[in-house]
């Protein structure tokens, strides 16, 4: 799983390059920051139409609770009306997260890797400020150790024990972001 | 299951928008445009109190209209819209739904269908009586009304508002207007006039977020306007202009294409006349007059100078035939030789001339055996040659000699010339058939056109050509060279030309302005081919121009120089004597008020106005300077120069407040234009033109009526002088109502019908 993510951020690294600097907004999601989630994206216009999000979360202690999580979210987005960064668009995302939850006594430890649709509108609030509201559901691939707490140690060996497909929601939010001329 | 239930939440979200906004499904309101138009007035807009009812479909509007038949009920439970002055009305009404129309001034309402339209005109008929025939005629053309240009000389000053509809209003999207003006009389377009831009606010802002986009390279950020452009809210555009360079003898208008683009599409294109060819020309009646002050000649007399003439000509001189001595019986031999000698003769004498070369060649005709036409040739060339030669002065050394003998080719081209195309023809094929000289003659003396015809033409090839080079520093006295002007042919032609002296001599005497202009003409030429025009010349023929209201501007402008103070002289190098010669004066008093004649004359006021600062600071350069500010149109924004212009005479007084175009102005022209003791001819054409200007301006409705009756001055006007008529129809400073009524007046009373009962 880490060299999947490695992998991912090696590849939008090398598709930054190869576009042209542009126009570059770094935001972040106010709704996962509620949540004590930190959480940056950054977006890259590379067509009349075309644009490049990236968003990198991470947490370790949600709201106290022992939950770790770290996730990497590349997506290409659409924009409908002719101008990049403003109204309708629809993206393609790509997700690739790890994570350790411990959710009442079950324990969730494990990567997805998995794709869906994002749909969104942004508002333009002034010449460099945007406000984006948008949503995606899509299908991921888990594998993953999934036990309760107090299972016995020899349990807890290095071998998932849980794998699967899920469709679930995996954004949902409203990104305030700034536009880095 | 909770996933899908997501997904589908979300989807009804991203289009929950659309829907609320009416843009994927239809049925939702719109933002219409009614424009209603008087049916009975050519369909001219409706200025009545009206009001539009907007009802969800057209037989809610039926019922309403039925019940306000009956019971003269307005309809409670539908939205209502005033009609605006201009006969518009902008509603939100359901495409599929109708409208009732009604007022005070109907009897009964109307109503009607929407049909789909966003754009309606309706078109009422029996206004004040009954109501119920209406035509949707078509398309409402939605731009402003045409507004006249202001004519100031050769440029057109002109402004309008744009109106920027609520239906077509959007934040992400740009109205351009891209107008065009055009000659009135060909219909040829004259220029393209800058483009005007709104762009949305979103607009605005998200287009520095393009891919590539760089600001500088929107050739059209340069022409947006500050005001931007938001859904559907109503704005404007300031349209104002001007045409320069016009010709004074046509019209022009300018009709402006309009475009509404959002990021993809143009969804809105049309096109509207914002100048009409009519324009206003308020100072028309402007008493003004500019006069150019005379030059000194002396300011740029030229010294005599050694110039070097170049002098061609031929002797058609008669031999005895076979030999070198000329022909004794031929007097004009002798006349020849004789004025040649004299020329020579009168230069070397002269203090300093010499004839620094001279050629000469001698030719002999072709007929006889080549040898000795060739011996001939040169005997005679040398016979002319020694002759030259002998004039005490002339230096051998400087003459050239030449001798040739005429080939049969010649003679050929000479016949043919006389229109003798079969001997030539014959001579030509003789020629080409051998290339030996004797046996061409032999032949050619044999063709039986040889002794009738060839034999006329070979002594004109018995000639003597020369040309001579010749400098001379005598100065002609004034009087020699009038009288070199009046009886030497080759003068007058241009064939030999005077020095630029002489040329000075002559503008002081030759008083016929055809034979100055030409003489003035040839001088700017000399002096241009040396390299350095002379003003006086420039002068002279700038003036000869204006006599004849002929202009050019481009004949005193290297004269002129606006980083010089008035009359600033250049001085060139200092003489052996130690005086220093005046080289070039730039901005004579007299050069450039003869400019500003000639800017003046063609309406190029402006650059009249910029040159009267090279003028010497006096009151009448002041007085020139404020009117030619007023004439370019300065008295609008200036109350100094407005006050000065009128306090001029009575005339100028009603001019300009009359071409103020307000009512407080208007009211001071009519004073000033009643005044008896101002103007005590109150039948004056011109007096009575300014009043039916200033008078129909008050005019809330004009038709015949009014302007036979109650407004006369125009009628009046025109009857004593249709020239005024004319004048009128091309006024923008009468309304196109206006213009239409009087016509109509003017066919009555051209018809006799004016006395009828009812006028």
């Amino acid at each position: 799983m880490r060299r999947s993510l490695f992998l991912m951020i090696t590849m939008l690294c090398l598709g930054s390059t190869a576009v042209r600097a542009q126009l570059l907004a770094v935001k972040t999601d106010a709704l996962m920051d509620v949540l004590m989630v930190p959480n940056l994206n950054a977006e890259l216009v590379v067509g009349e139409r075309s644009s490049i999000n990236a968003s990198v979360l991470f947490s370790h202690k949600i709201y106290g609770k022992d939950m770790k999580l770290m996730a990497l979210m590349p997506e290409y987005r659409f924009w409908f009306n002719g101008r990049p960064m403003t109204r309708e668009f629809v993206g393609l995302a790509v997700i690739g997260a790890e994570y350790d939850l411990t959710w009442g006594k079950e324990v969730y430890n494990g990567n997805a890797l998995g794709a869906g649709l994002t749909f969104g509108y942004s508002f333009n609030l002034s010449n460099r400020w945007n406000l984006e509201c948008y949503g995606s559901v899509g299908a991921i691939y888990y594998d993953q150790k999934h036990y309760y707490t107090g299972d016995h140690e020899e349990y807890l060996d290095n071998r998932n024990n849980s794998r699967g497909y899920a469709v679930i929601p995996f954004k949902l939010g409203v990104s305030f972001s700034y536009i880095i001329r | 299951m909770v996933g899908k239930k997501i997904v589908w939440l979300l989807l009804l979200l991203f289009v929950g928008k659309d829907f609320c906004q009416g843009q994927i499904f239809g049925g939702s309101d719109k933002l219409i445009t009614v424009k209603l138009l008087n049916k009975d007035e050519g369909n001219t807009p409706l200025l009545e109190s009206l009001n539009v009812f907007v009802f969800n479909t057209p037989s809610q509007a039926y019922e309403a209209a039925q019940l306000y038949d009956e019971t003269s009920e307005w309809p409670k439970s539908a939205k209502n819209y005033a009609v605006s002055q201009d006969g518009v009305c902008s509603l939100t009404a359901p495409l599929k739904g109708g409208i009732m129309i009604a007022g005070l001034s109907m009897e009964k309402a109307y109503y009607g269908r929407i049909n789909g339209q966003m754009e309606l005109a309706v078109s009422l008929s029996g206004m004040g009586r009954t109501v119920r025939q209406v035509d949707i005629t078509a398309k409402a053309k939605l731009g402003p009304r045409p507004q006249p240009g202001k004519r100031f000389g050769n440029k057109l000053k002109f402004e309008n508002d744009f109106p920027v509809l609520p239906q077509y209003a959007q934040t992400n999207a740009r109205v351009v207007l891209a107008p065009v003006a055009l000659d009135c009389q060909e219909g040829d377009t004259f220029s393209i006039p800058h483009p005007w831009v709104m762009d949305g606010g979103q607009y605005k802002t998200t287009q520095r977020r393009r891919m590539g986009y760089d600001e500088e390279n929107d050739s059209l950020i340069v022409y947006r306007v500050d005001e931007t452009m938001e859904t559907r809210q109503r704005a404007s555009i300031h349209v104002a202009d001007s045409l320069e360079k016009l010709d004074m003898d046509k019209s022009y208008r300018c009709d402006i294409k309009y475009w509404y683009e959002d990021y993809n599409i143009v969804y809105f294109q049309d096109s509207f006349n914002c100048v009409p060819c009519e324009a206003r020309i308020p100072l028309r009646f402007l008493e003004f007059k500019v006069d150019s002050k005379e030059i000194n000649p002396e300011d740029y007399r030229k010294n005599p100078q050694p110039e070097r003439h170049n002098q061609p000509g031929s002797l058609s001189l008669t031999f005895v035939v076979g030999k070198a001595e000329l022909d004794s019986n031929d007097s004009t031999n002798f006349i020849q030789l004789d004025k040649l000698k004299s020329e020579l003769s009168s230069i070397l004498n002269s203090e300093d001339g010499t004839v620094q070369q001279f050629d000469i060649l001698g030719q002999s005709s072709p007929d006889g055996r080549y040898a000795v036409n060739e011996r001939l040739g040169y005997d005679r060339m040398m016979f002319a040659f020694n002759e030259i030669a002998s004039i005490p002065g002339m230096d051998r050394r400087n003459m050239t000699k030449e001798s040739r003998v005429a080939d049969w080719e010649q003679v050929a081209d000479s016949l043919f010339a006389d229109s003798l195309k079969e001997c030539a023809e014959q001579v030509r094929a003789i020629i080409r058939s051998t290339s030996n000289k004797d046996a061409q003659f032999l032949r050619i003396a044999k063709l039986p056109c040889y002794e009738k015809e060839i034999k006329k033409i070979l002594p004109r090839l018995r000639t003597v050509y020369y040309q001579y080079q010749y400098e001379i520093n005598r100065a002609f006295s004034p009087i020699e060279v009038l009288e070199r002007w009046q009886t030497d042919k080759d003068f007058r032609s241009g064939k030999r030309e005077f020095a630029l002296y002489e040329f000075g001599y002559l503008f002081d005497q030759v008083k016929d302005p055809k034979e100055l202009e030409i003489l003035a003409r040839r001088a700017y030429r000399v002096s241009k081919n040396m390299g350095n025009p002379w003003p006086l010349a420039a002068y002279h023929l700038a003036q000869c121009y204006l006599k004849r209201d002929t202009c050019d501007t481009t004949l005193l402008s290297p004269f002129i120089r606006f980083d010089r103070i008035p009359n600033f002289k250049r001085y060139g190098a200092q003489r052996p004597d130690g005086t220093r010669p005046v080289e070039q004066i730039i901005n004579d008093e007299a050069i450039v008020s003869t400019q500003i004649v000639m800017m003046v004359k063609m309406g190029n006021f402006e650059e009249g106005y910029g040159l009267t600062g090279l003028l010497p600071k006096t009151e009448e350069s002041e007085k020139l300077r404020k009117f030619l500010d007023c004439l370019n149109g300065g008295y609008e924004d200036s109350e100094q120069i407005r006050n000065y212009v009128a306090s001029t005479s009575p005339m100028n007084c009603a001019v300009i407040y009359s071409a103020m175009n307000n009512r407080m102005f208007d009211e001071m022209a009519m004073e000033v234009l009643d005044d008896t003791m101002l103007f005590p001819n109150q039948n004056d054409p011109k007096i009575l033109y300014l009043k039916a200007i200033v008078s129909g301006r008050s005019l809330d409705f004009v038709d015949e009526y009014v302007l036979s009756e109650d407004n006369t001055y125009l009628l009046e006007c025109c009857k004593q002088d249709e020239r005024y008529y004319r004048m009128a129809r091309n006024d923008g400073d009468f309304t196109e109502d206006y213009r239409k009524a009087f016509d109509k007046v003017w066919e009555m009373y051209k018809n006799g019908e004016l006395d009828a009962p009812g006028f």
